[in-house]
C-alpha cells in the first residue's frame, strides 16, 4: 500500500475517536463485540470518506 | 468512589440488621474492623463484592442466609438476605442493594423464591431517585478493578511471588486500572475489522484475486496455529521456569544439608580412627605389660626398701664387696694385704674391728647398698613401663572423650537432616527440568521463525491483493479504508508498547520509593520488563526474606494506586478510590506492621482495615489512632445459637 497517500490528521482524529469510543464501550457490559466493530467501521468509513473527497 | 455505610441482614453470620458507617473524611480516613478468626472479617469483605457484583466467594457460597434464621422457619415461611452498600461517586450517593428471599419448603430445605438488584441514586434532598440503570455499579467500579481495592491477606502475599500467579495478577492490574486494556481491545477490533473490509472486495471474476483470498486465508490459520502453539509453549516454558526456581531454593535452602553430611561423614571417619588407635594402643599396652610388669612390681618393691632404709649413711662408712669374714681373715693372718701389721690392740686392729661392724653379716646396709646397685637396671625398665603406660592410658581416654564429642555431634547434625532433602536427587531433578526447558525454547524459536516467514508471506499477499483491489473502481474505497485501518493499528499498537512501558517506569520509581519507606534495610526493590519482583541487598543479592516479600506487595498495591492518581491524559480513569484489607499484617514484623499502617491511608483515600486484636493493638493501633474514624468490634456468640455481632461505631 506504499502508493497509498494516508493523511495523518484523519489518522490521529481517528485514534482520538476510537479510544472514546472504547472507552464507552468498557462501560456497557451487555453490548456484543460485533457491535463494537461496528461502531468503529462506520467512524472509519465517514472519516476516510471525508479524506477522500 | 468511596463507601459510606455497608448495612446487612441475615447475611452468613451477621443475624439480623447490622451496620457499619465508614470513615470518609479525609483527616481521619481509616475505618478498623476487629474480629478474632472466624468472626466474619472475611464474610464481611465478600459482602462487599457480594452486594456490587452478586460473586461470593466463600465455602457453601448457597448458604447466604444465617443459619439460626434458616433453621427457625416453619414451612412456608420466607425470610430475606439483603446487604446494602452505600456508595459516593462524583459527589452523588448512590445506595446498592442486593436482596435475596428464601423460603422453608415441607421437606426443610431452604428454597430461593426471589433476588432483586437495585441501584438508587440518593438526592440532595434526601429522596432516592430508582430505576438507575445497573451497568451504572459497574462504571462506577468495575469488578475487573476490585479486585484491586479489595484485597485479602493470602492474596497480598501472592502478589510478591515471582510466580504465573504474582505476574499475571500485577500485569493485569496495570493494564485494568490504568486503562491499557482499551488500547489492547481497539487493536483487536481494528484486526477484525481489516479481515471484514477484505472480504467485502468485490471479486469480479478476477482469479487472481479469488487465489489470494484463499491463500491468505490458509496462512491466517496457519498463523493463527502458530501463534497458539508460541503461547502454550511460552506458558510451559514459565511453569518451568519457576519450578527450576522452586528447586534452586529448595538446593539452596538444603546446601547446608549437604555440608551436614559431609561433616557427618568426617565424624564417622574420626570415631573409626579413634577406635583403631585405641585397639592399637591397648594391644601395646598388653605387650608391655608382659615384658616389664614383673620389673615394675620390683620397682614398687625397691622403691618400698629405699623408703625404710637411710641409704645415705650405709653409703659412706661401709665397703661394697666385703663381708665381716674376709676382715677375720686378714685379723688372723696378722697382715693386711697392703702390707701392714695387724696386732692385737695395736691401730690397724681397731680400724679393721671397727670396720668390720660395718660390713655384713654385722650389716645389711652394705648387702642393701649392693642390692641397690645390682638393681638399678630392674628399676629403670619398671619407671619405663609405668612411664608408657600412663602416657598410653591418657591417650585412650583422650580418644575416648572425643568419639563421645563427636557421636552428640552427628546425633545433632542427624537431627537437622530428619527435614531436609537429598541434594542430590533435586540437582537431577533441576537438570532434567532444564533439559526440558532447552527442549522447548528451542520449539519456540522454530516456531517463532515459522511465524515470522508466514506473515511476511501475509503482508505480501495482503499488498498484492491490495493493488488489485485499487485497480478496480468497486473496490477502491474498500481498500483504501483497510488501509487506514491496517495503519490505525499499527499505530495503536506502538502507542500501546510506548504507554506500557511509559507505566512500568513510573511503576517501577513509585513502587521503589514506597518500598525505601517501608522497609527499614538497605534493600532495593526492581520490577523486570516481565511484572515480576525481586528484593535485592545492596551488592545485587536477592532476598529471600518473607517479610520483604510481603512488604513488595504493599509498595505495589501502593505504586499502582499513585499512579492511577496521576492522570494519564487520553486514557486515564481517575477518581478516588477505597482500600479495603483483610488480615494483612500476618506475615509482618511489628516495625513493619507500624510502616504499613502509617503509609498505607496517606495513599488511599479510604482505609478499610479488618484485623485481629493481637496484630493491631499496642504500637500499631497508637501509630494511627488520631486518623481512625470509625472503629468496631466483631463479636462472635457462641451459645446455643451462633452468631456475630458488629460492636461499635
Amino acid at each position: 500500500m506504499s502508493d497509498l497517500d494516508i493523511d495523518q490528521n484523519t489518522l490521529e482524529k481517528l485514534i482520538t475517536k476510537i479510544i472514546k469510543l472504547e472507552k464507552k464501550f468498557a462501560n456497557k457490559r451487555g453490548m456484543l463485540e460485533r457491535e463494537k466493530r461496528s461502531e468503529i467501521k462506520k467512524l472509519i468509513e465517514q472519516e476516510v470518506e471525508v479524506n477522500a473527497d | 468512589m468511596l463507601i459510606k455505610s455497608i448495612e446487612l441482614k441475615n447475611f452468613r453470620q451477621f443475624k439480623g440488621k447490622q451496620k457499619i458507617i465508614f470513615s470518609t473524611n479525609k483527616n481521619d480516613n481509616i475505618t478498623v474492623i476487629k474480629g478474632e478468626n472466624g468472626a466474619g472479617k472475611t464474610t464481611l469483605l465478600e459482602a462487599f463484592l457480594w452486594c456490587l457484583y452478586g460473586e461470593l466467594n466463600l465455602p457453601n457460597k448457597e448458604k447466604i442466609l444465617t443459619e439460626d434464621i434458616g433453621n427457625e422457619l416453619k414451612p412456608n415461611d420466607t425470610e430475606d438476605v439483603f446487604v446494602e452498600v452505600n456508595l459516593i461517586h462524583h459527589n452523588k450517593e448512590y445506595i446498592m442493594r442486593r436482596l435475596h428471599s428464601f423460603m422453608k419448603l415441607n421437606n426443610g430445605d431452604l428454597d430461593r423464591v426471589s433476588k432483586i438488584e437495585k441501584v438508587l441514586l440518593k438526592n440532595p434532598d434526601g429522596t432516592l431517585t430508582e430505576n438507575i440503570d445497573k451497568e451504572e455499579i459497574y462504571n462506577i467500579l468495575p469488578d475487573e478493578l476490585s479486585t484491586y481495592f479489595f484485597f485479602d491477606g493470602e492474596r497480598i502475599e501472592n502478589l510478591s511471588k515471582a510466580n504465573r500467579e504474582g505476574k499475571k495478577d500485577i500485569s493485569n492490574a496495570v493494564k485494568n486500572i490504568l486503562g491499557l486494556d482499551i488500547l489492547l481491545d481497539a487493536e483487536k477490533h481494528l484486526k477484525k475489522i481489516i479481515k471484514e473490509f477484505e472480504d467485502e472486495y468485490s471479486e469480479d471474476n478476477q482469479e487472481e484475486m479469488k487465489q489470494l483470498k484463499n491463500d491468505l486465508e490458509d496462512l491466517r490459520s496457519k498463523k493463527d496455529n502458530f501463534k497458539q502453539l508460541i503461547e502454550t509453549k511460552t506458558e510451559e516454558k514459565e511453569i518451568l521456569n519457576f519450578k527450576i526456581e522452586e528447586l534452586n531454593e529448595k538446593i539452596k535452602k538444603n546446601s547446608s544439608a549437604q555440608k551436614d553430611q559431609q561433616l557427618r561423614e568426617k565424624y564417622e571417619d574420626q570415631i573409626y580412627n579413634n577406635k583403631e588407635d585405641i585397639l592399637s594402643l591397648k594391644k601395646d599396652i598388653e605387650k608391655n605389660n608382659k615384658n616389664s610388669f614383673p620389673e615394675f612390681l620390683a620397682n614398687k618393691l625397691i622403691d618400698l626398701c629405699s623408703d625404710k632404709i637411710n641409704l645415705s649413711d650405709i653409703e659412706t662408712k661401709g665397703i661394697l664387696g666385703i663381708d665381716g669374714s674376709a676382715i677375720d681373715t686378714i685379723i688372723k693372718r696378722g697382715e693386711c694385704i697392703c702390707g701392714q701389721k695387724v696386732v692385737e690392740g695395736n691401730k690397724n686392729y681397731k680400724n679393721l674391728v671397727e670396720q668390720k661392724e660395718f660390713q655384713p653379716p654385722a650389716s645389711l646396709g652394705t648387702i642393701i647398698l649392693q642390692f641397690n646397685s645390682q638393681t638399678s637396671e630392674v628399676k629403670k625398665t619398671g619407671e619405663d613401663f609405668f612411664e608408657d603406660f600412663k602416657g598410653k592410658y591418657i591417650s585412650i581416654e583422650k580418644k575416648r572423650d572425643s568419639i563421645e564429642n563427636l557421636n552428640k555431634e552427628i546425633n545433632n547434625i542427624s537431627d537437622r537432616l530428619k527435614s531436609a532433602e537429598d541434594v542430590k536427587s533435586l540437582e537431577v531433578k533441576r537438570e532434567t527440568k532444564k533439559d526440558e526447558l532447552q527442549k522447548i525454547q528451542n520449539e519456540i524459536i522454530q516456531y517463532t521463525s515459522e511465524l515470522n516467514i508466514i506473515e511476511s508471506t501475509i503482508d505480501s499477499k495482503e499488498s498484492e491483493l491490495d493493488k488489485l483491489a485499487l485497480n478496480n473502481n468497486k473496490n477502491n474505497k474498500i481498500a483504501i479504508r483497510k488501509a487506514y485501518t491496517a495503519e490505525l493499528r499499527k499505530k495503536i499498537k506502538k502507542y500501546y508498547e510506548k504507554k506500557e512501558n511509559q507505566i512500568r517506569q513510573d511503576l517501577n520509581k513509585q513502587v521503589g520509593k514506597i518500598f525505601k519507606q517501608l522497609i527499614e534495610t538497605n534493600h532495593q526493590i526492581k520490577i523486570n520488563d516481565d511484572y515480576t519482583f525481586e528484593v535485592v541487598d545492596i551488592d545485587g543479592n536477592t532476598s529471600t526474606s518473607q517479610g520483604q516479600n510481603v512488604i513488595t506487595s504493599f509498595a505495589f498495591i501502593g505504586g499502582l494506586i499513585n499512579l492511577a492518581k496521576d492522570k494519564l491524559d487520553d486514557i486515564e480513569v481517575t477518581e478516588p478510590y477505597p482500600l479495603v484489607m483483610d488480615a494483612p499484617f500476618s506475615k509482618l514484623s511489628n516495625a513493619h506492621r507500624e510502616n504499613v499502617i502509617k503509609l498505607l491511608p496517606e495513599i488511599a483515600e479510604q482505609f478499610i482495615l479488618f484485623t485481629v486484636d493481637s496484630q493491631f493493638d499496642g504500637e500499631v493501633e497508637k501509630t494511627v489512632q488520631p486518623k481512625i474514624g470509625q472503629q468496631y468490634n466483631l463479636k462472635m456468640h457462641m451459645d446455643n445459637k451462633k452468631y456475630t455481632e458488629i460492636i461499635g461505631g
